[in-house]
């Protein structure tokens, strides 16, 4: 007997009660309830919380001069790598002539750079963001920069995971979910040396959210 | 009025007989009249934590025979009344007749300070000791009984008495029966650990609600020289404690 | 549980038979004991403050459980809808009955792709299976990328922690491993702070990332209803895993199913405020099926082993609970055995309280029969165990097993008789017990005892005895002492 069907084989054996204990409802945290500006609040408390950058915008149209002013204060980066995403490309790039822009996705165009990219949403239960991929949207834009720029409307925000769940099956297309769906929880970080926490494990050591009204 | 059946346990009854005598004198404040059945033996534990399953099952269905006459059982000790009340009934199965006794045993035994204020209202007792005393909680009752602000709510209520903060009260000493011979290295790194809480708060004695921590920790003090009492919290409150 | 000469047996190697030594060992080790002075207390009230946010913390971990029953009650369904789901997505998913099996099949599908090299994140499972080794003896170079991982990978060690499995080590002991292995890339400087430290390792697993033909992974849940695996980790290397090589392997024990995204979310909120108390680990991703025509990264094929190495035998069986488990760590964060001596006394890739109920069900109990008997039942484990797993009892369970198969110790198999027996006869246990506080107070010295003999010398090796004064209490009940 090959190996799939002795396992299932044994495990209907096994099975006792007629599988009948069934689980119904479904049970959210008061932390993951909060709606309107309460929980765009708890959003912004919890991404500070993660160690993420906030910028908030009234308008689109800022986002290329604050991009340019972050990464002024960092003092190192003059190309910013832009995700494929269309409300990314119609961005008034022109009104920052310093800040050069690269549409290169590949992993050596990307490692180590500062790079913005679009979200499918962002979770005021935990202050993470959600990214998922798809034609315009390379996975790697996540990790292999240094500097992960992100940029949020405030309508994305949802108060838990059942948000994200909802936002993440709307962009599988005909498929159960996109092939990847990350939740971003802040720059990269690990404790693995004496259980100090150091940024910048693998992925990005600075994770910072653009926050534009709308 | 209700009959007690006080269950003294095998390390009280061989080692620390005082506990015994210092539990009746509480049932007596807390006004019950209290016996000790002569054949009382051992409730089964080091078979049941042994592996010794059927030997665990016999030893139950004695003790549920030899206190079927008490309206309660009451048992100076977190882990002894913890067998008695939270394991035995898993020995038998819902639909072994045999088990209904023992159910009926577990459903009435009670470990001595939760007896003492859940079921006999008692708020206060008689009884003085001079001097700051930490309070450890012994696992068993803590975790299986739920034993943690009875013991300290009657221990206030002793006159001269100042209760200290044990830091890690909830932490195990290191006793855990055959454990503490099979494996004395690590259970000798757990009750120094335990050592260093207790003098750290400077309290003249320790007090506790299990035999078994008693004699491990109280034989640790000694082999270091510290002289740092240990008292059963029975004998505390029994005012036999100095 | 499984009969001795069947040849899809569970298998997992251990040394947990020196238990004792190891454990001697790590008290001598003062450098250890640092480090788990940090488990003991930092984890510890990391997890208080985390979950004391959350006052539905209880209910959750109530639903928790039941949510695992039921997955558990109907277990071959759900790996049936899974399945269903993965290659509808476009993966392929396979099955292995024990270690071999599934090292055989992992193996196999790297050499399909002629894979040179291999990035792993971190997977309790594979380190189970061994599965390193085999891929190197196949010519293939393994490269773990979880820092802690990694090190310990360089190091030849097991993992000290299922969460964090370098944390007995100090930052001069990894810098001594980092220098030597990182030379092969040319990296001849010797670096000692702990940012330079993980700034180095980033630097050479970064190219490794780049390169490595396969990607293998763990998982941490599966979703039966969208044929997803979830992988939650801190650093992002599971990521990137899962992203940048042309392959995708997960390997993963069939217990790990969840019913819906609903479900997974209650065990995200659980599992990182169990482990460390926070909120959320800093990677919490989704993997369904390989890369789709229109997007722009992404693995070529997405292959999940699904092994069962001893798990189908636990159901059903007392052991069942067990299968519960999301491998959070707070039980051996808790635990004051695993605190004393750390992971690697238990000799087996899973230690702690939940290593000593899996352990033994994985090598056999005559092999591991020291670790559930290392335990004092003192209870913290079930106290905080997210998914209320009776730790204690399921160890119980172990001694049980053993007892009946005669593997207890002789002199304590005796004692257990003769204590019975005794017990059984209360006029000879009345003589016993007032015989026996006579004997100690003989041996006494001003009161104490100082050396026991034979098997109670473990007694005496780490205290004195306080002899009992005056006769047992039965003896002094019986004439006529009430106070
Ligand atoms: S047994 Fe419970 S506490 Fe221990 S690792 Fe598993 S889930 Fe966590």
């Amino acid at each position: 007997m090959d190996a799939r069907d002795e396992i299932l084989g044994k495990l209907a054996r096994k099975k006792h009660g007629g599988g009948a204990t069934g689980i119904s409802g479904h049970m959210k945290p008061a932390v993951a309830m909060k709606t309107g500006e309460e929980m765009v609040a708890q959003f912004r408390e919890k991404a500070a919380k993660l160690s993420c950058g906030l910028s908030e915008l009234s308008r689109m149209s800022e986002v290329p001069g604050e991009i340019e002013r972050v990464l002024g204060e960092i003092g190192t980066m003059p190309v910013l790598h832009v995700s494929d995403e269309p409300e990314l490309a119609s961005l008034p790039w022109e009104d920052v002539p310093g800040l050069r822009t690269s549409r290169e996705m590949d992993r050596d165009a990307l490692d180590g750079v500062a790079a913005l990219s679009a979200c499918a949403a962002a979770s005021a239960e935990t202050g993470a963001l959600v990214l998922t991929s798809d034609a315009d949207h390379a996975t790697a834009i996540g990790y292999l920069p240094d500097f992960h720029f992100v940029l949020l409307r405030k309508s994305q925000i949802v108060s838990g995971f059942e948000g994200i769940w909802a936002a993440a099956r709307t962009n599988g297309g005909n498929r159960d979910l996109p092939r990847a769906v990350n939740i971003i929880g802040g720059p990269s970080r690990t404790g693995d040396i004496e259980a100090t926490m150091v940024m910048g494990a693998h992925g990005p050591r600075s994770v910072h959210i653009l926050l534009v009204d709308g | 009025m209700a009959k007690v059946g006080l269950f003294v346990t095998c390390i009280v009854n061989t080692m620390r007989p005082e506990i015994g005598f210092a539990s009746l004198k509480l049932l007596e404040q807390a006004g019950f009249e209290a016996e000790v059945p002569r054949d009382q033996t051992c409730c089964g534990q080091p078979n049941m934590n042994g592996g010794d399953k059927a030997g665990a099952k016999d030893l139950a269905l004695r003790l549920a025979k030899l206190y079927a006459p008490y309206d309660y059982v009451v048992v100076p000790s977190g882990s002894c009344a913890g067998t008695i009340r939270t394991h035995y009934p898993d020995f038998f199965d819902e639909s072994d007749a045999e088990g209904e006794r023992v159910r009926a045993l577990a459903a009435k035994t009670w470990e001595l300070t939760s007896f003492l204020t859940d079921v006999a209202g008692m708020k206060e007792v008689e009884a003085r000791f001079d001097g700051a005393l930490a309070y450890h909680d012994s696992c068993a009752g803590l975790r299986e009984l739920k034993v943690k602000q009875q013991p300290r709510t009657l221990l206030k209520s002793v006159e001269g008495l100042e209760l200290k903060d044990l830091p890690d009260a909830e932490v195990c000493c290191g006793f855990g029966g055959l454990f503490c011979v099979k494996y004395p290295d690590v259970s000798g790194e757990m009750v120094r650990k335990k050592l260093a809480d207790i003098e750290g708060t400077e309290a003249r004695a320790v007090a506790m609600g299990d035999a078994g921590c008693m004699l491990n920790i109280e034989g640790a003090l000694a082999r270091k020289g510290s002289d740092i009492k240990v008292w059963h919290v029975a004998e505390v409150l029994a005012g036999l404690a100095k | 549980m499984t009969p001795p000469n069947d040849q899809h047996a569970p298998e997992m190697h251990v040394t947990s038979e020196r238990f004792s030594e190891n454990a001697r060992h790590a008290l001598d080790d003062k450098v250890l004991q640092g480090g788990l002075f940090i488990f003991a207390k930092g984890f510890t009230a990391l997890r208080e403050i985390g979950i004391s946010q959350v006052p539905e913390f209880g209910d959750m971990r109530d639903r928790a459980r039941d949510v695992k029953n039921h997955v558990l009650e109907n277990l071959g369904d759900y790996l049936k809808q899974f399945e269903e789901r993965v290659i509808a997505n476009g993966g392929r998913v396979h099955w292995a009955r024990n270690a071999s099996e599934a090292n055989e099949i992992i193996g196999r599908l790297c050499a399909e792709v002629n894979a040179k090299t291999v990035v792993k994140s971190k997977s309790m499972v594979t380190e189970e299976l061994e599965l390193n080794p085999h891929l190197e003896k196949q010519g293939i170079e393994v490269f773990e990328s979880d820092l802690g991982e990694y090190i310990i990978q360089l190091r030849k060690e097991k993992p000290f922690h299922i969460v964090g499995p370098a944390l007995h080590l100090t930052k001069e002991q990894v810098s001594d491993t980092f220098y030597e292995a990182h030379q092969r890339y040319g990296r001849t400087e010797k670096v000692t702070e702990k940012e330079a430290l993980v700034r180095e390792a980033r630097i050479v697993l970064r190219e490794r990332f780049k390169q490595a033909d396969v990607g293998i992974t763990g998982a941490n849940f599966l979703v039966a209803e969208t044929g997803s695996i979830a992988l939650v980790t801190n650093e992002g290397n599971a990521d990137l895993s899962a992203t940048l090589p042309k392959h995708h392997i997960a390997v993963t024990g069939i217990e790990k199913i969840v019913p819906t995204l609903e479900d997974l979310g209650l065990f995200l909120r659980l599992l990182p405020r169990s482990a460390l108390g926070l909120d959320t680990a800093n990677y919490l991703s989704l993997y369904t099926g390989p890369k789709r025509d229109s997007d722009p990264d992404g693995p070529e094929t997405f292959d999940i082993v699904l092994v069962d190495n001893g798990r189908s035998d636990m159901l059903g069986s007392e052991f069942q609970d067990m299968l519960r488990c999301i491998r959070c760590g707070a039980c051996l964060n808790g635990c004051p055995v695993f605190t004393s001596v750390g992971g690697q006394a238990y000799g087996s890739v899973y230690s702690g309280p939940m290593g000593a109920v899996w352990t033994p069900a994985l090598a056999g109990i005559t092999h591991a029969a020291n670790l559930p008997n290392a335990s004092t039942f003192c209870g913290k484990c079930e106290e905080v165990c997210p998914v209320r797993i009776p730790l204690p009892n399921l160890m119980r369970h172990w001694r049980e097993r053993e007892f009946e198969k005669h593997y207890t110790p002789t002199g304590q198999r005796w004692g257990m008789g003769a204590w019975r027996w005794i017990a059984g006869k209360p006029a000879l246990y009345r003589l016993a017990s007032s015989m026996g506080g006579r004997v100690l107070r003989a041996m006494a010295r001003k009161g104490w005892v100082k050396k026991l003999p034979g098997f109670a010398g473990g007694w005496t090796e780490m205290r004195d005895l306080k002899a009992p004064e005056g006769g047992s209490f039965l003896e002094q009940y019986e004439k006529g002492r009430r106070s």
